[in-house]
């Protein structure tokens, strides 16, 4: 005799008679206003407003922070370059992981200050143009870099499609 | 705020998703979608139109209040059926539990709350009234004289056309449970008939 669990068929296979009776028995409806009272006692969340600033302000605020970004990052740089060509900073103990290739560029200029120019005052122009070109610099990779971040869609992923 | 999409090819996982956004038309396709399965399996246990739309009621607050502990890997309609199981079990042990303490053990038309003809008492509306013959018809009356684990196998298999794993599911049983109590309650609802039939 086989040990096959074969129940599955039991119900279907035995007192056949019964299968139209259950057939008949239909859903039934809970009296009009049950969804009105269902819902009257359940606790909906509250949606998670998120402020945003207006797309004027947002766009004021993104030129800003860019023209900040920028001119603060120049003016540091202008100011590395005035302290390495006036002697009193030496660029060679800077980490060059923590200024990265700009080092290199700043070397460079520090070596052209300090053999044609003998004193402060006399690197105001090229700490002036440093400075420009640097803020343009700036401004234009601070731009790159928040189109790149600005490019990844962050849409929510459905809980789960499957039914 | 968000319009309501056309919900009618939408999962249950998706308006869930909806639900726990804070849409209240999320909420109401879920009640819509589950009122009258709900309502059918309450009814038929404890065959008081009245109480059966209250523990209906109770079912769904509990569901839509909680669901943030629903897991969606899960179907919905296992979820919730087995809330509105636990709410119709409770109640009837606690019908059974204040019969024995007022009127001492309980014969069959006490524990059903006076009997199938109790269905009707209230029925108002001709539709109700139609259910009330419904119910009252001899498969409903059989039914209604099994144990209440026989009744939700049966009505979950033969109204609401589950299949035998999500009874399962629903009942927290064994699959070989289930298949073994529709069985037996199959074997008790022909007998329960060919003795009304004599």
């Amino acid at each position: 005799m086989s040990n096959q669990d074969n129940r599955n068929d039991w119900p279907e296979a035995e007192h056949r008679e019964l299968d139209p009776l259950l057939a008949d028995l239909a859903q039934l409806s809970p009296g009009e206003g049950f969804a009105n009272a269902v819902m009257a006692r359940v606790d909906i969340p509250a949606r998670a407003v998120v402020p945003r600033p207006s797309r004027s302000m947002s766009t004021r605020l993104k030129w800003a922070l860019f023209g900040g970004y920028s001119i603060a990052s120049a003016t540091s740089t202008a100011v590395i370059i005035w302290l390495a060509s006036a002697g009193t900073f030496q660029i060679g103990t800077l980490s060059s992981e923590a200024l990265g290739f700009a080092i290199a560029a700043l070397q460079a200029m520090a070596i052209f200050a300090q053999a044609g120019i003998s004193s402060a005052a006399n690197a105001l122009p090229l700490i002036l143009g440093g400075m420009a070109a640097l803020t343009i610099t700036s401004l234009v990779s601070a731009v790159g870099l928040y189109r790149i971040m600005t490019s990844y869609s962050t849409g929510r992923t459905p809980i789960n499609a499957i039914r | 705020m968000k319009a309501p999409p056309d919900l009618k090819d939408t999962t249950d996982q998706q308006v869930v998703a909806w639900a726990l956004e804070g849409h209240e038309w999320a909420y109401r396709d879920l009640v819509r979608r589950y009122e009258r399965p709900i309502f059918s399996l309450i009814y038929r246990m404890v065959r008081d139109r009245e109480r059966a739309e209250d523990l209906a009621q109770d079912s769904f607050v509990k569901a839509l209040n909680a669901l943030k502990s629903y897991r969606p890997q899960y179907k919905f309609s296992s979820w919730i059926f087995k809330i509105a199981n636990n709410v119709s079990i409770d109640h009837l042990r606690k019908k059974e539990l204040d019969t024995l303490s007022l009127d001492g053990p309980p014969d069959e038309a006490n524990l059903r709350g006076g009997g199938p003809l109790q269905i009707g008492d209230r029925a108002e509306s001709p539709l109700e009234e139609m259910e009330a013959r419904e119910i009252g018809s001899g498969i409903e009356q059989a039914i209604a004289k099994m144990r209440p684990e026989y009744q939700t196998c049966i009505l979950l298999r033969y109204v609401d056309g589950r299949p035998y794993e999500e009874i399962a599911q629903i009942m927290e049983l064994p699959l070989g449970t289930i298949k073994t109590y529709i069985h037996r309650a199959r074997a008790e609802l022909k007998g329960y008939l060919s003795t009304d039939e004599e």
